[in-house]
């Protein structure tokens, strides 16, 4: 064999590589590196930007409306943990109790198929003064507490995650479903043959054995709740002033609202860091259940 | 699955069944609300109870003129008809592109002699990780330095890129349980690497690209960031994107046109979802358990 034909056969499994690395490297590397580098910089995105080392972040603490995001964000990682979690064991558990499983699994799901902006846009419309939420609330004697729900500060932060359980419950549901039933038979025999109640089988077999599987969605759960965006965005856009805004949705308004591209990714960094934290739990999970394969 | 004897417990039973029964109903009623009121005329929907019809006309007929009105739009011209097109085009091109480039690398880094390949895996997975933010400035400024800003192209980048790190894991886990005797023997036929990849690898990978398709199809469909990010003119929007400008103040579509424009706009991602529910449920497992079955 010639040294060149060598040299080629040496070179020609990068190409394979080659069109996954360009995508991946110019489309999402290449700009998670330049956000960091340009939150150094004071920059509306034509002139030269002006390098004022850790200025953008000086700044974001000192900006109630950043902590008022802040509060937010945790408020919507307690709620996407409270809300839709939770109740995504509670149906797992109860409807694994039925006959017709899949029939009343799919309809719990089905939000799953639907977008943010869909889901945003056909609540915000049950929320306002005179739609259904209202409605209900006078049929059902509580015609006291009407009111535009997502005008009203905290109620509309509440309102969204609710909107937002709506929509992850079902999502929930499947995986810990899924968690139950790679649970080997033999415990529950054990459990059966033993008397055990079916209060005692839940809580002593069947919730530890899905311990994985809930540390995985509590994660998941709340990396969701951080990025906290679209449904934010169509429903309030942050507002009324500001009071409802998540980090996701400070970032977008510092960077493409005010154009202050160098405020915008020092927020984007900020939630970068937060999310990074909670994703290194979720790692270790997929990498110790993904071979190496070397 | 709790163990439950027969007879002594049929009460539990209908309980929880009366429980998820009404569980389900305040679950399916935002459904039922949009269905109800994007039957309605403008004056129909104010002037009637929302989990009913209005009487004031014929449903099915109003309903196809609001379908029509959000497809059309105002006389300001923005409908989502050209949208529901654009994110036609930007899912299936974008997940076609991103599953085939991804195979290539997950083969690659399977069974060809890469060094260092973890390291190649773990910078083509790290993209499941950043929020989206993370990659707004740095390709807005890219994309208007270059001319792409609000072209259909610049969108297909970013969605096929944005697809291939989990395109990549899912199949990289999916070649690993292909036996190596295959490759080898495909060798000694004197199969190129490319024709192994071609005719053996690709048939066996039917379907995990077919749970790709599904997911990452609605993911792109789904999609309000990048959406809203990179694309400002009608002719390059994609649906999300233009749905929630038809719902804000300056638009007076009215709001039964908007309600039925959202079911539009969700039919291709609830159908998918409904005939190919399992996909989705195996889908899902990987993405959140790390298993590839």
């Amino acid at each position: 064999m010639s040294g060149k034909n060598r040299l080629s056969n040496y070179f020609k499994p990068y190409l394979f590589l080659l069109p996954a690395l360009c995508f991946v490297g110019l489309f999402l590397v290449y700009p998670a590196v330049n956000t960091f580098v340009i939150s150094f910089a004071q920059w509306n995105g034509i002139s030269k930007p002006l390098w004022i080392g850790l200025g953008n972040f000086a700044n974001m603490v000192q900006d109630p409306a950043f902590w008022v995001a802040f509060k937010n964000t945790v408020f919507w990682v307690v709620g996407s943990l409270l809300i839709p979690v939770l109740l995504g064991l509670i149906a797992a558990l109860l409807i694994s109790m039925l006959p017709g499983e899949r029939v009343l699994k799919v309809m719990l799901f089905l939000p799953y198929a639907l977008s943010g902006v869909v889901i945003a846009i056909m609540w915000s419309y049950m929320y306002s003064l005179h739609g259904a939420f209202n409605a209900i609330l006078k049929l059902v004697g509580l015609g006291q507490i009407v009111k535009p729900w997502l005008q009203t500060v905290p109620a509309n932060t509440l309102a969204m995650i609710i909107t937002y359980g709506w929509r992850m419950t079902g999502t929930n549901m499947v995986l810990f479903s899924i968690g139950m039933q790679a649970i080997p038979e033999e415990p529950l025999e054990a459990a059966y043959i033993e008397g055990a109640s079916s209060w005692q089988t839940m809580t002593k077999v069947i919730l530890p054995m899905m311990a994985s599987t809930t540390a995985v969605v509590v994660v998941m759960a709340i990396i969701n709740g951080l990025n906290a965006f679209d449904i934010v965005w169509v429903m309030t856009q942050g507002g009324p002033y500001r009071s409802s805004a998540t980090l996701a949705v400070n970032m977008y308004r510092e960077a493409f609202v005010v154009f202050k591209f160098g405020l915008g990714a020092a927020n984007a960094v900020v939630l970068s860091l937060l999310v990074l934290g909670a994703a290194v739990f979720y790692l270790r999970v997929i990498f110790r259940r993904t071979k190496i394969g070397e | 699955m709790l163990g439950i004897k027969k007879g002594k417990l049929r009460l539990i039973e209908a309980f929880v069944f009366l429980i998820v029964i009404l569980w389900l109903i305040v679950w399916l009623f935002p459904l039922w609300n949009v269905l109800v009121s994007s039957t309605k005329t403008v004056k129909g929907y104010l002037g009637s109870r929302p989990w009913f019809f209005a009487l004031d006309g014929n449903p099915i007929r109003q309903f196809y003129e609001n379908v029509l009105r959000g497809l059309q739009g105002s006389q300001r011209g923005n409908g989502i008809g050209p949208a529901f097109t654009n994110s036609m085009i930007y899912g299936v091109v974008a997940v076609v592109a991103s599953i085939f480039s991804s195979a290539l690398a997950a083969y690659a880094l399977v069974c060809l002699p890469i060094k260092g390949r973890f390291v190649y895996f773990v910078i083509l997975f790290s993209g499941t990780i950043f929020p989206l933010q993370v990659y707004l400035i740095p390709l807005f400024t890219l994309f208007q330095r270059t001319g792409l800003y609000d072209t259909k192209l610049a969108l297909l980048l970013v969605y096929t890129a944005i697809c291939i790190p989990f395109c990549v894991f899912l199949l990289r886990n999916w070649y690993l349980d292909v036996p190596i005797e295959i490759f080898e023997a495909s060798k000694i036929d004197g199969a190129s690497e490319l024709q192994t990849f071609l005719h053996i690898f690709v048939p066996l990978s039917r379907p995990p690209f077919v749970t790709l398709f599904l997911f990452q199809f609605t993911w792109v469909w789904n999609d309000f960031i990048f959406g809203i990010t990179f694309a400002r003119s009608r002719i390059t929007r994609p649906i999300m994107a233009l749905l929630a400008g038809l719902q804000n103040m300056y638009s007076n579509v009215g709001i039964p046109a908007v309600l039925a424009s959202t079911i539009v706009a969700s039919l291709p991602t609830v159908i998918l979802l409904i005939a190919f529910r399992n996909h989705f449920f195996k889908g899902l497992a990987v993405q959140y358990g790390g298993s590839s079955k």
